[in-house]
């Protein structure tokens, strides 16, 4: 919200700098993010009134006689929007228009132009801010503009603005008067005085002629507490006056018509939210209820809307002519042609209109400041004040309102001294208590222990006690408060197990030399596409997304993990080796939120270098890291084949922990990789982190080592191609004696001289007994029985060293 | 015979001089060898009278020891030197570079998350965690938030059906805290966070808050103060100062946007404080009763406070880092620059 400074001057003086009353405003919860200054770009351009125009023949140009008061100039147009008495903006020769280009007397075919006739965009008005009819052609001012004036000194582009960011609630300023009460407590707390609020009231009086004779029922009081409808008669509806643009001009509205535009003008300078209709229009009677299923209207803004019971309307004999607060009817509304006008000014419930703009997707001025709460008392003076302006501006004769009301006095709310001091940790005394209520312009009944409060009816976030003691805060400031530690009883804090579970993790994948990436949770139906992922049914949707590429959760990490793989190589990052723990998604039970561990590695562990020693990465080194995992974790799962759409086929494998599955590792699939452009291998594995969770609690206890050398042995194994190596291991290990206390596969050759589909396999195997130094003679059996067990179990032939 | 001891002596003498190691073995050989010149001597000796052989006896074996004193003496200079040769030349230029592996880093999310709730935990904290799916009740409605309130404007929330959404704060936790736990209470909770903002360089649609609440009898205004005030300086420093600015939140009153001395001009006024010398870090307040009354606390027994700061607010301002973005980009650059 932009509010101008000049205006708000006109209503209030003061003397700080836009600057000082912008930081004055946000230390009271007002919050000013900024101040926008203005400043005429253009440079001797003066009003002037239209007295001829004249096509030239063959040609698009209009001759053009303007009075600018102290002389009368010819001037050659295209323009085709002008009328004889108009008033434009004209610039003189060596002028300088907005964008800085100098006008000249200039020749058009014979044709002397002594100026330009000017556009808003050459006088640099904001377009936001202008009516249809102005930002067509040549700018118009209103009739009664007076000639050869400085377009500056007419319409006051000149101004700060205060760039207000306002809260939900902060309903009293929303609007000019109420910013304005704000700057008076500003002041009466410097001042140390109570704030006068009157010095703001229209105190006018209205001169009436005749009763409104349409008559006004209210279905439900609890929704609309307030209603007056007011006939004026004989109005003509035109353009707005000059006095009135201006004041339109600073307050930033968009001027219709001379009715309408009053309206929002009391609208946002009052803060009365109000609402004409064409009164020739109503038929019979206005009701004020909640609409009925399937009714519909065709809005202000030509949108035909169906209504359901959340929507309250006002309502004639035939059916809605407005959705109450929120918009106005088309059909009702006040056009060129409207002779008579019924001027509605109300109180509707705030929950009531929030729910209704809400249901319909509708925001406006006036369901922004009902929703969040109007002034209840407010209507009344709102109807005076907009009637005069119709009577002034439109030369219409306002009637005797009929006022439907329910309005009951507003109850005071108890204030405890003792729950100010329990609250805030300080006491405060009364007398400052009370002055601050005096800054705020409230009214307050000593009752000894207690304060009887009544805030103004403007006020409606003072509803409670503690809204009581908020207010002291902020009129003591919120930085005058001391500060304590909170002294307590001492007790170990924790994190959950869960959590220092993933913590402890996270640490360990750190020291193996992984690095941590937090991608986010959100994917694409695209890169759920790339990877192949068949369980579409399963994805969670958002059903309003930002953009597709963030449309669904992730079902699984490694969809969000391929765009920062891609990025990485695209960037010159080869070597990766990278891990996320993070929550995937599944409709599982309603909607379901897992935490998964994927780690992701491709090139080296090392960096090129010139001893030539590299370690790439590969199936067997991400399968270590997984195997460090699970020994952290004190479980051992079972790797068995598998194919995965997004996974090489016959380089991956699941991980299994008794039956359950409880992740994957492997290759990804060359496919996928060319698709992002990464032409390095990628090996990728995830698990389940609750599932790694489930055992991680056993306490770590000594186990005794042994003290003697141990006895090395290396075997070699001849078995077929096709047999799994840990077969032929489980097979050593079944046949060992307990002495054995490590198996290390240091060899695995196919090729001459072996045989076609054979393989062998070369293990270093160490014994060692907590009792004894172990000699050749007590391995020599084991390795006896083992030329056997090879045999029958995975019919293999052992060749002893 | 004593001539030819001397004559011994003295080829021995001029043979050793400027010999190999090979040559000093030979040397050995040839002179106290088996068939050594110094054990032909001895066999010699017996052929001699026994009055002469003892006699000479002492001065054959005296010889012996000379010849084998100097060859032990020449092989152990010898092999010093061969030994410093070695070493010589396994000489190496301790001027190239070291040879690397890749270590590994936590995010710096991460690390950041770690240093808040350890200053937390320091001060009594429990850590807690909450879901990031949410039932509006516990986002919205338990947070003085009723259907239709304006508040619920100012997060553009994401829904994933009717009344569930994503968390678009880690305030939800202060609810599940309460209905978990009796006070007294002291938690924070960290967490993904999703608003439907457009993305620029301080917005993102997913972030991270770190969320406090404390309940008991007596938690007051000055405790939130103090605590928010213990934690800024333990996080950005002892100079750093905390201000409370009147702002709206719907779960607590009085409510306030809590924002600390700008760390880059030390409060004199630069771009990235907009010249006001105050950064803004998130919401805080005391627990609205309404709050409190909805999850069985009674209001007029226990009070307390709770706060919401960003923890990537928090990083970009302890880092310097400039764009939300980069946290989620995860360029390698990036992350390695945050070592830990």
């Amino acid at each position: 919200m932009l509010v101008s400074i000049k205006l708000l001057k006109m209503i209030i003086p003061f003397n700080y700098t836009a600057e000082e009353v912008g930081n004055k405003l946000s230390m009271l919860g007002l919050e000013v993010e900024g101040i926008r200054k203005v400043k005429h770009k253009f440079e001797n351009i003066i009003t002037g009134k239209v007295l001829e125009i004249q096509d030239i023949p063959n040609t698009k140009l209009k001759k053009t006689l303007i009075d600018t008061k102290t002389e009368k100039l010819q001037i050659v147009t295209t323009a085709t929007n002008l009328k004889s008495n108009d008033v434009v903006p004209v610039a003189l020769p060596h002028s300088k228009v907005a964008n800085g280009t100098e006008i000249l007397e200039r020749d058009f075919k014979g044709m002397i132009s002594q100026g330009m006739l000017c556009s808003y965009a050459e006088i640099g008005l904001d377009p936001e801010i202008l009516s249809s009819e102005e930002k067509e052609g040549i700018f118009t001012f209103p009739l009664d503009t007076p000639i050869g004036k400085k377009v500056e000194d007419v319409l006051p582009i000149d101004d700060d603005y205060l760039e207000l960011s306002l809260l939900p609630d902060r309903a009293d300023a929303f609007y000019l008067v109420g910013l304005a009460r704000w700057i008076e407590i500003i002041k009466a707390r410097e001042e140390k005085r109570r704030a006068d609020f009157a010095q703001f009231e229209d105190h006018s009086s209205i001169n009436i002629a005749g009763e409104t004779p349409i008559p006004i029922y209210i279905e439900d009081k609890t929704l609309c507490p307030f209603y007056s409808g007011r006939l004026i008669k004989n109005v003509t509806v035109s353009k707005s006056s000059l006095s009135l643009r201006q004041k339109l001009f600073m307050l930033r509205i968009r001027p219709i018509n001379n009715v309408v535009d009053i309206t929002n003008f009391v609208l946002r300078f009052y803060g009365q939210p109000l609402h004409t209709f064409d009164a020739d229009t109503i038929q019979k009677e206005v009701i004020i209820r909640r609409a009925k299923k399937g009714e519909r209207i065709k809005t202000l803004d030509e949108v035909e809307r169906k209504l359901t019971e959340d929507n309250l309307v006002i309502a004639d004999e035939r059916g809605p002519i407005a959705i109450a607060g929120v918009m106005g009817g088309y059909e009702t509304s006040v056009t060129e042609k409207t002779k008579n006008v019924f001027l509605e000014s109300a109180y509707f419930s705030p929950h009531c209109i929030a729910k209704s703009a809400r249901s319909l997707g509708i925001v406006t001025d006036a369901s922004d400041i009902f929703e969040r709460g109007a002034d209840p008392l407010l209507p009344p003076k709102g109807s005076i004040i907009a009637s005069n302006l119709i009577s002034k501006e439109a030369k219409g004769i306002p009637a005797k309102e009929n006022v439907v009301s329910f309005i009951t006095p507003a109850e005071p709310v108890n204030l405890r001294l003792s729950r100010v001091e329990k609250i805030l940790g300080e006491r405060i005394d009364k007398e400052y208590v009370k002055k601050y209520f005096d800054f705020e312009g409230f009214d307050y009944k000593d009752k000894g222990e207690q304060l009887e409060v009544i805030a103004p009816s403007f006020r409606r976030d003072i509803e409670k006690e503690i809204d009581l003691i908020e207010e002291i805060v902020r009129m003591k400031g919120y930085n005058e408060f001391g500060e304590a530690l909170i002294v307590d009883k001492l007790k170990a804090a924790k994190r959950t197990d869960y959590e220092d579970f993933i913590w402890k993790l996270k640490d360990k994948l750190v020291k193996i030399g992984l690095d941590e990436v937090q991608t986010v949770s959100l994917t694409s139906e695209s890169l759920l596409n790339l990877i192949g992922y068949n369980e579409k049914d399963s994805v969670i949707k958002l059903l309003n997304p930002l953009s597709s590429d963030m449309s669904l959760m992730r079902p699984l990490l490694l969809s969000t993990l391929l765009p920062i793989l891609e990025r990485n190589k695209k960037m010159g990052n080869t070597d990766i080796a990278m891990f996320e723990i993070g929550k995937v998604f599944k409709k599982e039970e309603g909607f379901k939120e897992t935490d998964e561990l994927g780690i992701l590695l491709s090139g080296k562990r090392t960096e090129k270098n010139y001893l030539k020693v590299e370690f790439a990465y590969s199936f067997p080194y991400l399968k270590g890291i997984f195997e460090d995992i699970f020994s952290f974790c004190n479980i051992a799962p079972r790797y068995v084949p598998e194919q995965l759409t997004w996974m090489h086929p016959y380089q991956s494998a699941g991980i299994y922990l008794d039956k359950e599955r409880i992740g994957y590792i492997g290759r990804i699939n060359d496919d996928i990789l060319e698709k992002i452009g990464v032409i390095d291998k990628v090996f990728y594995g995830a698990v389940n982190v609750e599932k790694l969770m489930q055992h991680c609690n056993e306490k770590i206890q000594f186990k005794p080592f042994s003290l003697y050398p141990p006895v090395k042995r290396d075997i070699a194994i001849v078995v077929d191609e096709d047999t799994p190596e840990e077969d032929v291991r489980k097979a050593i290990i079944s046949a060992a004696p307990p002495e054995l206390k490590k198996i290390v596969l240091f060899d695995l050759y196919k090729g001459t001289p072996l045989p076609p589909n054979k393989k062998n396999l070369a293990y270093s195997l160490e014994f060692s007994s907590v009792h004894k130094t172990l000699k050749g003679e007590d391995i020599n059996k084991f390795i006896d029985q083992l030329e056997k067990v090879i045999k029958e179990k995975v019919n293999g032939k052992l060749r002893k060293e | 015979m004593k001539d030819k001891i001397e004559q011994i002596k003295m080829e021995f003498e001029e043979k050793i001089k400027g010999k190999s190691l090979k040559e000093i073995k030979e040397l050995e050989t040839y002179f106290i060898g088996r068939k050594g010149k110094v054990t032909e001597l001895f066999k010699m000796l017996k052929t001699l009278p026994k009055m002469q052989r003892r006699e000479f006896g002492a001065e054959i074996n005296e010889l012996k020891q000379f010849i084998e004193k100097n060859i032990s003496e020449q092989v152990a200079t010898l092999e010093r030197k061969e030994k410093i040769r070695k070493l010589k030349e396994e000489s190496i230029d301790v001027t190239l570079p070291g040879i690397k592996l890749h270590t590994g880093n936590l995010h710096i999310l991460s690390q950041t998350i770690l240093e808040v709730e350890k200053i937390f935990l320091s001060m009594g904290f429990d850590v807690m965690v909450g879901p990031e799916i949410e039932k509006d009740y516990y986002n919205f409605e338990a947070l003085n938030i009723p259907e239709f309130h304006p508040a619920r404007d100012m997060q553009d929330t994401f829904y994933l059906a009717k009344k569930i959404l994503l968390r678009t704060q880690t305030s939800p936790i202060q609810i599940h805290a309460m209905e978990k736990y009796k006070p007294p209470i002291r938690i924070i909770a960290v967490g993904r966070c999703y608003r439907r903002d457009a993305v620029d360089s301080s917005h993102f649609p997913i972030f991270h808050q770190v969320e406090g609440l404390v309940v008991d009898r007596k938690v007051t205004f000055a405790n939130l103060k103090g605590t928010l005030a213990e934690f800024t300086r333990e996080m950005f420093g002892k100079d750093v100062k905390v201000r409370f600015t009147p702002s709206y939140f719907p779960f607590v009153e009085p409510g306030a946007e809590t924002s600390i001395t700008c760390v880059l001009c030390g409060g004199k006024g630069c771009p990235v404080c907009k010249y006001t010398g105050w950064l803004e870090m998130g919401g805080s307040g005391m627990v609205h009763p309404n709050v409190l009354r909805g999850v069985g606390i009674d209001p007029e027994v226990y009070q307390g406070f709770a706060f919401g700061w960003g923890i990537e607010r928090i990083a970009m301002i302890k880092y310097r880092i400039p764009d939300i973005r980069m946290f989620y980009q995860n360029d390698l650059r990036f992350l390695k620059q945050f070592k830990g």
